[in-house]
């Protein structure tokens, strides 16, 4: 089994590397291929360990001593368990999808070599991050994710605003790593390990508040990995980036790193359930404030990323709440229809030569009948209609909140599940019903390649059944690891007025979506309205901090620089250099090459050594004698 | 006897080599590269025969009933040697054409070569002054006869005159300090020198301290210290570049076995006295190589100043060996090592460009060398930052051990210094850096083949960045870790 858990983590960095060789050259479809067969092969090897997973087995390896110095001791150790074996499903088949659907949507891309290079270095270092064994190696593959995130944000860097949003996602997400490096230190100096066994055995014993603070810091590294507010700006910023990597990092793995860390860590957050309760607040508060901004935002992109951030809250109002295997199972189920979602958004870009407004589109489901199904199957699941993957895992999050007597989130949540479903729907009729508004705009749509549709079908089916078929027996293995805990409401009657209640809510929002938005037509007042403008701008956030943290910390800057390192630093430097530059042009005239100054130099310095030997052997004949002479002297 | 006779059969093979060679060159048949070739051909198999001794841990006297305990063999000998092999092949194979390209090379250039290998060999080899000083002689008149080897160029010939003049006097002083001490101890053997020192009051030492001092004196001129540096710049300058490349990476390394056979055994007792002398000569050296190295033009003449500049990082060790640091005498080996790699391979570019043109190479020479020569130039960086003490590279560990054993001797300042030093050079090595990248190149891009002396190169530079980060994971091969295993464990058979 060892040989499969280290073909799944290597293949990916084999497969980068493969195509980093080609990187400077122009485009060859071997560097597209053979990541992408790598990469399969890292998925048939996790689906392998996933049945033996299920089997009741665990796999545990070290691989080799990383760091040995005194008490610290820090292995590169891998671990397959319920938790990460999930990941690591979810990881390899949404890349294996995104790979192959790059080799088609990158097909014209002068950067094609280069961009599977930092794709598949990507996947390993999410690889590294869920199947590490302690909290070290989760912060190596924690910093790897976030650079290939960078890298692939800022994969147009010749455009302005991608290498931006590149940056604000890196400097955001710096961060909130710091919480984050605060938070493994404190674990260490509190428990002397960072393995996961050894610091959850450790933990117990600890006074509360440390654990409190630990929960903290991790939850702030968490926060800025999945964009929770107040750190969520960048990742609608993000979708800068090629939608390959919008589908695969910012939709279905590196945001939910934040979600798998707090699962990870559950027997740190279960010994706090106030700081529990906390995240799950803030997750309720994401989910409604993103859904909000996604209602009105005309761009296809940002609001499939409005999204996802509103899913994440959903996620952490379940891991809040103690529920991990729920956020877990929610956590698998939105990476499958949120990367399809995003992959259809892919090839309507496509077919629109980059458009991203949705009011530009209009009737593409003739043209685009694949796209159309699986992007229309993609937000049922979304809007969590039954029987599709989103009902049992969104719809769980729901029961969570009521069972555990959380009334106010349990509300919140379920408008927002109205929400969701409302602009979901509003994106589809916009895109694919009504008048065919493109042709005003002269485009000419066109579907995507077949074998893109194809590779996307397993996507679908999975956002179909994922929540029917799988539910019981993933139920089953991850509680071996994560607390049991099933979450039903105790009366039937109850129970179904839920469900039934929430499913004609979601069906009536999409309704009421369809009818105002089939035919596109805006509504000036509406939209001059106090309400959309605030949503429309986002709360004006990117605005506050702009004003309140960018320019005053660039002002501080110039002060810095134009003040201290003009006039003080470097000054310094040069006047230590200038010093010492010119006494050595002057010296240079001892070094006159002539034959009679050398040998009175060597002369000169044998004299000099000869009589110091001399004196410092007879330093202590001398000194004896001084002493007998010198009271005589004084008498 | 036998097993006596394998013992010394890569000396042997040396000077057998080498008088093969000058018989051979009689023979006008042959061509520079046959010379080559055999040269390379014995210096390698004195290299192969050698290495499997490395592991072998005992201290053995040759023929101890014909020498006595003149002629010593142990791991510390056998590293050095095999450094000095090492050094010389790659010298002759990075030279190749070098060689071509220059009219008054001829057969007897690498009999020399191979002479002077074997005078190294025996001066690490050597446990008795008298064999130390003929062994050094061998070495050095070779060197001095290399040195004017372009016999019309007058830079070249004025280079051998000063060299011999200042090297024969210092060879006296040399001999006049063995006269001294056998005055005191009525024997030239170390181990009798060292048994005299242990037993004797401070006033029967004045002596053999005078002695060791002349000894001092000679081992500090060979090495280029402050004030005893005057030559360096010109011979290094003057000298055919494949000679100043032996020179300064071989010629240099040989000189420090016998000054830490000395100083590390038999002088142990009484090296505290030179310690202070050692600092104040360390001082100058620093100072004064820095100096001379940040006012050079020529990037012959700035690296030879800039080679006096490690002299003094080695000095630094050697006084803290006088004040027991036991990390001091490891940390020189090691410091040898890491200059070896990154000179030989600075000079080797050096020679491999200037075996292409008549000019003498400056900083101007290089402007924009990258974009004629990405892959040389990148490698040169790497040899630039090894050189300047850059992290993550060999050169990086090196100081790094120098100056962790100046602090555990206590001499702050020193270390200190070293530092400053380290800064300094940074400003000439990056110098060379920045001329390569960041100027735009006056040249059309030539196509230079590929050949083994840039194959050579190149793996001088992936030493350079394996001593510095390589890991010890992969078996067989010492990481950066191992390099300073090697190097305690050569120190620890001299003891």
């Amino acid at each position: 089994m060892e040989t499969y858990l280290y073909i799944a983590l290597f293949a990916p960095l084999v497969g980068s590397l493969f195509a980093g060789l080609f990187g400077a050259r122009p485009k060859t479809i071997i560097a597209g291929l053979v990541p992408t067969g790598l990469l399969f092969a890292s998925l048939v090897s996790s689906t392998i360990l996933l049945t033996h997973v299920l089997a009741g087995n665990t796999v545990h390896v070290e691989l080799m001593t990383w760091m040995e110095t005194g008490d610290l001791y820090i292995p590169f150790g891998f671990v397959v368990d319920q938790v990460s074996v999930t990941m690591m499903m979810v990881v390899t088949i949404v890349s294996t999808v995104v790979h192959v659907y790059s080799i088609g949507y990158m097909d014209h891309d002068k950067g094609f070599n280069r961009f599977f290079s930092y794709l598949s270095a990507f996947v390993f270092s999410m690889m590294v991050l869920v199947m590490s064994d302690n909290f070290a190696g989760l912060f190596i593959g924690w910093e790897g994710v976030g650079l290939c995130s960078w890298l692939l944000i800022g994969f147009w860097y010749h455009k302005e605003s991608a290498t931006w949003a590149a940056n604000e996602a890196f400097i955001m997400n710096r961060i909130a790593d710091l919480g984050m490096l605060i938070g493994i230190f404190l674990i260490y100096w509190n428990t002397g390990s960072l393995q996961y066994d050894q610091v959850f055995a450790a933990v117990a014993g600890l006074e509360i508040s440390t654990v409190v603070w630990i929960g903290i810091f991790l939850f702030i590294g968490a926060m800025g990995k999945s964009a929770q507010f107040p750190l969520h700006t960048w990742l609608a910023d993000a979708m800068e980036g090629p939608t390959p990597v919008s589908a695969l990092i910012h939709a279905a793995t590196m945001v939910t790193a934040g979600v798998y860390l707090v699962v990870r860590a559950n027997p740190i957050y279960d010994i706090i359930p106030e700081v529990g309760t906390v995240i799950a607040s803030l997750g309720a508060f994401v989910a409604m404030f993103a859904a909000s901004m996604a209602l009105v935002n005309r761009d296809m992109k940002r609001i499939i990323a409005y999204s996802t951030l509103s899913q994440l809250g959903y996620m952490f109002v379940a891991a809040g709440l103690g529920a991990y295997w729920v956020a877990l199972f929610h956590l698998m189920a939105h990476a499958f229809f949120k990367a399809l979602l995003f992959l259809g958004a892919g090839n309507v870009m496509h077919a629109m030569s980059d458009e991203l407004d949705p009011f530009k589109m209009g009737g593409l489901s003739k043209k685009m009948k694949g796209t159309f199904i699986m992007m229309t199957v993609a937000s049922v699941a979304l809007a969590g209609i039954y029987p599709l993957a989103g009902f049992f895992s969104k719809d769980m999050i729901l029961e969570v909140a009521f069972v555990e007597h959380h009334y106010i989130l349990y509300t919140v949540l379920l408008l927002t599940a109205g929400l969701t479903a409302f602009y979901s729907f509003r994106l589809i009729a916009l895109i694919f019903h009504g008048e065919e508004r493109y042709k005003l705009f002269g485009f000419d749509p066109h579907e995507a390649y077949k074998y893109m549709l194809w590779f996307m079908a397993p996507l679908a089916v999975l956002a179909v059944i994922a929540g029917m078929m799988f539910k019981g027996t993933y139920y089953d293995m991850v509680t071996q690891l994560l607390p049991a805990g099933e979450y039903h409401v105790h009366s039937a009657f109850t129970y179904w007025v839920m469900t039934i209640g929430t499913q004609i809510f979601v069906g009536l929002a999409i309704v009421y979506a369809y009818r105002k938005y089939e035919n596109a037509k805006i509504d000036k007042k509406v939209e001059s309205g106090f309400f959309y403008q605030l949503l429309f701008n986002q709360y004006y956030i990117p605005q506050f901090y702009e004003e309140f943290f960018v320019k005053p910390y660039r002002d501080l800057s110039m002060i810095f620089w134009k003040h201290i390192d003009l006039k003080v630093v470097d000054a310094t430097v040069d006047m230590i250099g200038n010093t010492f530059y010119k006494t050595g042009k002057e010296t240079h005239v001892m070094q006159n090459g002539n034959l009679s100054t050398m040998l009175r130099w060597m002369v000169a310095g044998l004299v000099f050594l000869l009589v110091s030997a001399i004196v410092f052997a007879k330093a202590n004949d001398i000194f004896a004698y001084m002493v007998t002479i010198v009271p005589g002297l004084g008498a | 006897m036998l097993e006596q006779l394998l013992l010394i059969l890569p000396m042997a093979i040396t000077v057998i080599g080498a008088f093969f060679l000058m018989l051979l060159s009689w023979n006008k048949r042959f061509t520079l590269k046959d010379y080559n070739l055999v040269a390379v051909f014995f210096l390698m198999l004195s290299f192969i025969v050698e290495f499997p001794q490395l592991s072998n841990t005992e201290i053995i006297y040759i023929f101890p009933e014909v020498f006595g305990t003149m002629y010593i063999i142990d791991n510390f000998s056998t590293l050095f040697d095999l450094m000095f092999t090492a050094g010389a092949i790659l010298t002759l194979l990075i030279n190749t054409d070098y060689f071509k390209s220059r009219n008054y090379f001829n057969g007897e250039y690498f009999a020399l070569v191979l002479f002077s290998v074997f005078g190294m060999m025996t001066l690490a080899h050597s446990n008795e002054l008298v064999t130390a000083f003929i062994a050094l002689e061998i070495a050095s008149l070779s060197v001095y006869a290399l040195a004017g080897y372009h016999k019309n160029n007058r830079l070249s010939t004025e280079a051998m005159l000063k060299y011999m003049i200042l090297g024969s006097m210092t060879g006296a002083f040399f001999i006049l300090g063995t006269a001294l001490i056998y005055g005191a101890v009525g024997s030239t053997t170390l181990g009798d020198i060292a048994l005299f020192i242990k037993s004797a009051s401070d006033s029967e030492s004045l002596l053999v301290i005078t002695g060791g001092t002349f000894i001092l004196v000679t081992i500090l001129f060979k090495i280029g210290a402050v004030p005893f540096h005057s030559w360096v710049v010109d011979v290094y300058h003057g000298a055919p570049f494949p000679v100043t490349m032996f020179m300064a990476s071989t010629f240099k390394i040989a000189l420090f076995a016998i000054a830490l056979r000395l100083y590390l055994v038999d002088f142990a007792p009484i090296n505290v006295i030179w310690s202070e002398l050692l600092q104040v000569i360390t001082v100058l050296t620093l100072i004064g190589g820095s100096w001379l190295a940040i006012s050079q033009d020529n990037l012959k003449r700035m690296l030879a100043g800039s080679s006096i500049v490690h002299s003094g990082y080695m000095l630094i060790a050697i006084s803290s060996i006088g004040l027991g640091s036991q990390e001091a005498a490891p940390a020189i080996m090691f410091y040898l090592m890491s200059y070896f790699l990154s000179s030989v391979g600075a000079f080797g570019i050096l020679s491999f460009i200037a075996s292409r043109s008549n000019k003498a190479l400056t900083f101007k020479d290089f402007k924009g060398f990258s974009q004629r020569r990405p892959y040389l130039a990148a490698m040169m960086a790497i040899f630039m930052l090894s050189l300047s003490g850059f992290p993550s590279t060999i050169g990086f560990l090196g100081k790094f051990y120098i100056f962790t054993s100046a602090i555990e001797s206590g001499q702050i300042l020193l270390a200190g210094l070293g530092i400053l030093t380290a800064f300094i050079s940074v400003y000439y090595y990056f110098k060379l850096i920045a001329m390569m990248y960041f100027y735009p190149t006056d040249e059309p891009q030539k196509k230079f083949p590929m050949d083994l002396s840039g194959v050579l190169i190149g793996l001088m530079a992936v030493l350079v960045i394996w001593g510095g980060i390589g890991t010890g994971l992969i078996p067989f091969i010492p990481g950066a870790d191992g390099f300073i295993d090697i190097a305690k464990q050569a120190v620890l058979s001299l003891q």
